[in-house]
C-alpha cells in the first residue's frame, strides 16, 4: 500500500470545452458534477453558430446519465417535451411492406440455459410459433401504446428498458442552466485562432475581441466543424454507410396519439425518421446524395409527414466515419467532432455519453499523458466499430431490389467483422458476445430476425421438448405478456401523470 | 428452414480421469441427455494442475448448478472450504494479502480504493477491506458477509470420487484407454497438455511466468480462510489448508533446490501456456490440455469450468462447425489471457533478491499487462478488462501491494472533498469492524456445519 498523497492540494485541471450543443453541455455538467474541485470547467460557445441538436431519440443509457447528474426525470421530461420510448420500429428494411420493432428488452426467457430464440426457431420451423415480437414485453407494450415504469421485482419476461424522445434543441439549454449552477463558467464568443505550445498542444483559444481562454485539457464539441481536432486522421466509412445528407422538419402532432417508439421507415434512397414528442413530431429523411437529389428528398419528406410542417425543412450534410484518434495531444473530441454515425439506432447521444465516461475514466491528473489518450481512444474505437457493424446490418440484410440505393447496400462488401457475425448467426443462431459495447444479443436477434436473416441451424438442445409442449409454452408466454401489457396505462396517460 | 441443420451429438468421449474430465462428462450428459457419454481413463495419465488443485473462483461458481452440485452440500460434506484471501510473504516488503473478491462501495460515485489511498495515511489495507479483515481475524461465514466473495477450495481426491459417483448416476460410462481409435461425435481431452512449447499451436507463457517444476505433499492441518505463499531464493512455497489437510506446494525451476520436501512428494512438471485453438473440428481440449496458467493462485480448474461453460453455451453439434469453433477459441483465449496476466503480475512485481526472482523479473511483460501496470503507476487506476475471472478488488490490491502509484493518484478521487472523504473512510472502517465482529470464527463455523 502506498502512503497517502501529500500533493492532494494540486491545482485543478483547467478544462475548456468548445461548443455549447448537446455534447458540450453534457460534458460540462458531467465534469462539474463528478469531478468537483479536481477540475475547473470553462465552456465557450457562440449563439451565432447553430447547433445540430443530435439525438431527438435516445437509448436507455441516457437514464443513467440523468440520474447520475441528480436530475429529476419528470422535470427533465417536461422541460424537453419528452415522451417515453420502448424501441424503434423499422418498416420496409428487410422487405417492402414488412415491419418489426427493435425493443429495449429481451425475448422470452432461457430454458435449461438455452436461449429463448433457439426454441422459437425450432417452433417456427414446426409451424407453431407466432412472430417473435409476441414474446417481447417491450414490443407488445410499444404496439399497444402503453407505458409504465418497469418494476425492479418484475418477472424477467416482463422486464424492459426505456428511453426518451425529446426536443434536442431544448436539452442543451436545460443542461446549461444546471451546469452553470454547479460552477461551469460560460463565455460567449467565436474562436478566431488557437494558440499552441512548442509541442503543438493547444494552449488557449483566442476569441473575437481578443479574449484568451487558456486551459490544460480542451474538449472539442464544435460539431462537424471540428475546430480543434480537425487535423486528426478521419476514417471514412461512407462506402458502408452511404447516406450523407438529411433533411429534417418538425410537424404538428398526428391524431393517432403519441407512440412510445421511434419509427424508421425505409425510403428509396435511405430512410425516414418519425419521433413523436409531446408538442410536435420530429421528421427527417436520411439519404444518399448519390441516389437522390436534395429537392427530391425534401419533396419526399414533405409528402410523407402526417401533420402540417412547423418550420422550413433544414438540410444537413455529413459523412459516416470517425477520428482515428479522437483524443490527440490535449484535445479530446466528443460528439460530432469525433465522428458521425447516422441516427438509425439513436446512437448519437449514447456516443457522447460513452466518450464522457471514457474521459472520466482517463482524466489526467495534470498534463495529458499518451497513456490516458491511448486508453480513451481504444475504448471509443470499440464503441464506434460495434455500432458501425450494427448499422450496416440494417442496410445489408435486405431483399430489396427496387432502387439503386437498396441494390447498392444489398450487394456491397461489408466489414469482415460483420461478415463473421452474419455467418455465425446464419449457421448456428449464435451472436458473438463481447463484454463491452452497445448492442447485445437481443438487439442483433431483433434486427436479424426482423429483416429475414433466419438461421439454418439452432442449438440442438432446442429439439428436446415435444412440439406440442413447446407450442403450449409459447402460447402461455405470449398470453402472460399480453396480460401484463393490458395492465399498463396508455402512454399518454403515463405522460399525463407527469405533466 | 423447416429443420435444424445442427444435429445433436449422439456420442461424446472424454479423455482423462480427474475432476475436469468428470465435470465435462457430467455437464455434457446433463445438457444432452440422449447423448452417450464415455470417459476414457488413461492407464498412466500423468498429473494435471487443474485436477490436482481444484479451486473454484466466484465467476465459475454458477457452473456447480450445471453439474447438479450443491455448493452448501459440498461444504457440509467436508469436500470444500472457503478461501477469501491469499497472503504473500517475502514478495515485496512486508507481507500483504489479496482478497478473492469484495465489493467496495463508491464514495460520491468515485471508486473507494483511490479515495482511501489519497485521503488516508493508513498503511494497513485491512482497515477498509472486510475481506482482509475477515482473513486476519479468521472470521467468516459465506452468508451475511456483505460484498465479500470467496473461492471454493476442493479436496481433490474426495471431490473426484464424488464426481465419479455423480457421473455414474447420470449414466456416464467408463473405459480404460487401450490405444484403440475412439469414434465419437465429440471428443474432449482433459489430460495433460499434449502440445509442447515447440508446437506451433502452443502459445508458450514460460516467457512471462517462471517456475516449471512443482513438488506437492500433504500433512494434517487446520482449515484456514487464507492460502499462504512465501518467496525463497529458489522459488516459492504455498500452504493450502482445506478441511483436515494441509497441502504444501513448492515451485521452482529446479526441484533439487527445494529444501524440506519429503521424498514422497509428488513431482509435477508443467509448461505455462495455452493452445491457440483448443477447439478444432470435433476435438476440444479442456483443463491443462487447453491452458496451464501455473500453480500460483490455482486458477486452472476455474479456467476449465469457465471454458466448459462456454462450450455448453455454444453447444457443438454432431458436425464440425468452424464458425462456432472460432467463436469458442476467441472467447476462451480472452479468459485464459486474463489469468495469464494476473499470474504474471504476481511474479513481475516481486522484489525478492533470490535467483529465481531475478530471473522472473527479467521475463517479458505481455503488452496488456504492461499497459495495466503503466496505468496503475501513472494514475492509481485499475484496468477495464474484457474478462473478469480475477476480481477488480484482487487486481487493485495486487497492484497496490506490488507497485507504487504516482503522486496525484486518480483525478476523480481528488474531486471528493476532504471532509466527505474523511467521513466515508471513517464509516467504512467502522463498518469493517462491525462486520468482523458479526462473523463467527471460521473453523468453528465450518466444524459446526460439517457435523450436522
Amino acid at each position: 500500500m502506498t502512503a497517502a498523497n501529500s500533493d492532494s492540494e494540486t491545482q485543478p485541471l483547467r478544462v475548456v470545452i468548445l461548443g455549447g450543443g448537446t455534447a458540450g453541455w453534457m460534458t460540462a455538467i458531467a465534469l462539474a458534477t463528478l469531478t468537483g474541485a479536481a477540475t475547473e470547467v470553462h465552456l465557450v460557445e457562440s449563439e451565432d453558430i447553430g447547433i445540430v441538436g443530435v439525438g431527438e431519440a435516445t437509448l436507455p443509457h441516457l437514464r443513467a446519465f440523468i440520474t447520475r447528474m441528480g436530475i429529476d426525470e419528470q422535470e427533465f421530461m417536461a422541460a424537453t417535451q419528452a415522451t417515453y420510448k420502448l424501441g424503434i420500429e423499422f418498416s420496409g428494411f428487410g422487405r417492402q411492406g414488412e415491419r418489426y420493432i427493435h425493443p429495449f428488452g429481451t425475448y422470452g426467457r432461457p430454458l435449461a440455459d438455452v436461449g429463448f430464440h433457439h426454441f422459437w426457431l425450432r417452433a417456427r420451423a414446426a409451424g407453431v410459433a407466432s412472430r417473435i415480437d409476441e414474446y417481447s414485453f417491450a414490443v407488445m407494450a410499444a404496439e399497444a401504446a402503453r407505458f409504465a415504469h418497469p418494476r425492479e421485482d418484475a418477472d424477467p419476461v416482463e422486464s424492459f428498458g426505456y428511453a426518451y424522445q425529446f426536443d434536442a434543441t431544448l436539452f442543451g439549454p436545460y443542461l446549461r442552466e444546471r451546469a452553470m449552477a454547479r460552477g461551469v463558467r460560460r463565455t460567449e464568443g467565436r474562436v478566431v485562432s488557437v494558440e499552441r505550445d512548442e509541442r503543438g498542444r493547444v494552449a488557449a483559444l483566442v476569441l473575437e475581441g481578443g479574449e484568451r481562454v487558456a486551459g490544460d485539457l480542451f474538449v472539442d464539441c464544435s460539431g462537424f466543424r471540428a475546430v480543434l481536432i480537425g487535423d486528426a486522421e478521419w476514417e471514412d466509412w461512407s462506402h458502408w454507410l452511404p447516406c450523407d445528407r438529411a433533411v429534417a422538419v418538425p410537424c404538428e402532432p398526428a391524431d393517432q396519439g403519441i407512440e412510445p417508439f421511434t419509427r424508421a421507415i425505409a425510403m428509396p434512397a435511405g430512410w425516414r425518421w418519425r419521433i413523436p414528442l409531446r408538442h410536435r413530431v420530429g421528421n427527417g429523411y436520411v439519404y444518399s446524395s448519390a441516389h437522390c437529389t436534395d429537392d427530391d428528398a425534401r419533396a419526399a419528406l414533405l409528402s410523407a409527414i402526417e401533420g402540417n410542417p412547423l418550420a422550413e425543412p433544414r438540410m444537413l450534410r455529413f459523412r459516416a466515419g470517425r477520428r482515428r484518434n479522437g483524443w490527440t495531444g490535449n484535445v479530446v473530441s466528443i460528439g460530432l467532432a469525433s465522428g458521425f454515425l447516422e441516427p438509425l439506432e439513436s446512437t448519437s447521444i449514447y456516443l457522447i455519453q460513452a466518450a464522457i465516461t471514457a474521459l472520466l475514466e482517463n482524466l489526467p491528473n495534470g498534463p495529458a499523458d499518451p497513456g490516458d489518450s491511448d486508453a480513451f481512444n481504444h475504448q471509443m474505437d470499440y464503441e464506434y466499430a460495434r455500432i458501425r457493424d450494427f448499422l450496416i446490418l440494417h442496410y445489408h440484410a435486405t431483399e430489396r431490389a427496387d432502387s439503386g440505393f437498396w441494390n447498392h447496400v444489398r450487394t456491397m462488401d461489408i466489414p469482415d467483422s460483420l461478415t463473421e457475425k452474419l455467418e455465425l448467426w446464419r449457421r448456428c443462431a449464435v451472436v458473438p458476445q463481447y463484454r463491452r459495447g452497445l448492442f447485445l444479443e437481443p438487439s442483433w436477434i431483433s434486427v436479424m430476425i426482423g429483416q429475414g436473416v433466419v438461421p439454418e441451424g439452432w442449438d440442438p438442445r432446442a429439439e428436446v421438448p415435444a412440439v406440442e409442449g413447446l407450442e403450449k409454452a409459447l402460447v402461455g408466454l405470449s398470453r402472460h405478456i399480453a396480460a401484463g401489457v393490458r395492465a399498463m396505462p396508455s402512454h399518454e396517460a403515463a405522460l399525463g401523470a407527469n405533466v | 428452414m423447416d429443420h435444424n441443420a445442427r444435429r445433436p451429438i449422439a456420442s461424446a468421449a472424454i479423455f482423462g480421469n480427474g475432476a475436469v474430465a468428470l465435470c465435462a462428462a457430467i455437464a455434457i450428459k446433463r445438457a444432452v441427455q440422449q447423448c452417450s457419454v464415455r470417459v476414457i481413463e488413461p492407464v498412466d495419465g500423468g498429473t494435471t494442475l487443474a485436477d490436482s488443485f481444484p479451486v473454484i473462483y466466484p465467476p465459475a461458481l454458477p457452473m456447480l448448478h450445471a453439474l447438479g452440485l450443491d455448493e452448501v452440500g459440498l461444504v457440509r460434506s467436508g469436500l470444500a472450504s472457503h478461501r477469501i484471501a491469499d497472503r504473500f510473504a517475502g514478495w515485496h516488503g512486508d507481507p500483504f494479502m489479496i482478497p478473492v473478491e469484495e465489493h467496495e462501495p463508491p464514495v460520491s460515485g468515485v471508486p473507494f480504493g483511490p479515495i482511501a489511498r489519497l485521503h488516508s495515511g493508513e498503511a494497513d489495507p485491512s482497515v477498509f477491506s472486510p475481506a482482509l479483515a475477515f482473513a486476519q481475524a479468521g472470521r467468516f461465514r459465506p452468508e451475511g458477509a456483505d460484498g465479500v466473495g470467496y473461492a471454493l477450495r476442493l479436496d481433490p481426491d474426495r471431490f473426484a470420487r464424488a464426481l465419479r459417483t455423480l457421473s455414474e448416476r447420470a449414466g456416464v460410462t467408463f473405459a480404460k484407454a487401450d490405444g484403440a481409435a475412439i469414434d465419437a461425435d465429440l471428443c474432449i481431452d482433459c489430460g495433460p497438455p499434449i502440445e509442447s512449447a515447440d508446437a506451433p499451436q502452443f502459445e508458450d507463457w514460460g516467457t512471462s511466468i517462471p517456475g516449471h517444476h512443482l513438488l506437492h505433499w500433504q500433512a494434517e492441518g487446520v482449515v484456514s480462510l487464507v492460502d499462504d505463499h512465501a518467496a525463497f531464493d529458489w522459488g516459492w512455497k504455498a500452504e493450502i489448508c482445506g478441511p483436515g489437510r494441509r497441502h504444501h506446494i513448492a515451485v521452482s525451476n529446479d526441484t533439487s533446490a527445494i529444501p524440506d520436501a519429503p521424498s514422497s512428494a509428488i513431482k509435477i512438471q508443467f509448461t505455462p501456456g495455452r493452445l491457440a485453438s483448443p477447439w478444432a473440428r470435433n476435438r476440444i481440449a479442456l483443463g491443462d490440455a487447453a491452458a496451464v496458467p501455473g500453480p500460483l493462485g490455482h486458477f486452472g480448474f476455474t479456467l476449465a469450468l469457465l471454458h466448459l461453460g462456454l462450450l455448453l453455451e455454444l453447444m457443438p453439434g454432431a458436425e464440425p462447425d468452424p464458425l462456432l469453433e472460432r467463436e469458442y477459441n476467441r472467447r476462451a483465449a480472452i479468459l485464459s489471457d486474463e489469468v495469464r496476466d494476473f499470474v504474471a503480475l504476481l511474479h513481475a512485481g516481486a522484489q525478492h533478491r533470490g535467483a529465481f526472482w531475478q530471473q522472473a523479473r527479467a521475463l517479458v511483460t505481455t503488452p496488456p499487462l504492461a499497459s495495466i501496470i503503466a496505468r496503475f503507476t501513472r494514475t492509481g487506476r485499475t484496468p477495464v478488462r474484457e474478462a473478469e475471472i480475477v476480481s477488480d478488488a484482487a487486481w487493485a490490491h495486487a497492484l497496490a501491494a506490488l507497485f507504487d502509484a504516482a503522486p496525484g493518484f486518480d483525478a476523480l478521487a481528488r474531486s471528493v472533498p476532504a471532509d466527505q472523504a474523511a467521513a466515508a473512510l471513517s464509516h467504512r472502517a467502522e463498518d469493517v469492524r462491525r462486520l468482523v465482529a458479526s462473523q463467527p470464527r471460521y473453523e468453528e463455523w465450518i466444524g459446526r456445519i460439517t457435523r450436522r
